[in-house]
């Protein structure tokens, strides 16, 4: 009887810390299949194909934007005053461009941006300062 | 301690007979340890459900 007893408290045991691991893995399997999706994303808009088509959509007079912050990226871009930097500008990736976008027009911190953008903010560090060297070049190679 | 470790059995039992009550019971229990790891994340708290409700239904008994 009392061994019956012990088994069945270590069913009961063994079902509950069966049910703990299901919650505490799905969770991390849920947030690592999201950052999986994002890094994918991040891939996309680093792949020239991409870049070009975000490029062109941009250009294109019909196009449609996604939301509010694509817009103001777009305003960022185009009515820069000085025509040689709105050129280097458009020369920039999409990702580089936004950057930009969030740390000088509407004046967040690195980690602000990388929280916007999902990324850490020592990527948002490194994308700024190629995006400097890319702007840096362009204008060099205008003069 | 005990008590609620056997309550959670037989409503575990239970809910993969097809009892909803007792399906939903068990999901109110585990509550507080799913909203721990769901971390404010309302996809992420269904995600969780979903999982617990499939691994219920496969558990042996």
């Amino acid at each position: 009887m009392e061994k019956k007893n012990a088994n069945s408290n270590e069913e009961f045991y063994e079902f509950n810390s069966f049910l703990n691991k299901v919650i505490i893995f799905s969770g991390k399997e849920f947030f690592r299949k999201e950052l999986k999706n994002k890094r994918r994303e991040l891939d996309l808009i680093d792949d020239d194909n991409f870049e070009n088509m975000y490029l062109n959509s941009y250009l294109c007079e019909d196009f449609l934007f996604e939301d509010q912050t694509s817009k103001d990226v777009f305003d960022f871009i185009n009515f820069c005053e000085n025509f040689n930097l709105h050129c280097a500008l458009k020369s920039l990736s999409a990702i580089e461009q936004e950057v930009l976008f969030l740390l000088y027009s509407k004046e967040l911190s690195q980690e602000e941006a990388a929280n916007i953008l999902n990324i850490c903010s020592k990527s948002v560090s490194r994308i700024k300062l190629r995006a400097f060297d890319k702007i840096r070049k362009f204008l060099k190679g205008e003069k | 301690m005990e008590e609620r470790l056997k309550e959670i059995y037989y409503l575990g039992k239970k809910a993969q007979e097809g009892n909803e009550v007792a399906l939903i019971k068990l999901i109110n229990m585990k509550s507080g340890l799913i909203k721990k790891f769901c971390y404010g994340n309302e996809d992420c708290y269904q995600h969780i459900i979903e999982r617990v409700i499939k691994s219920i239904k496969r558990y042996k008994f």
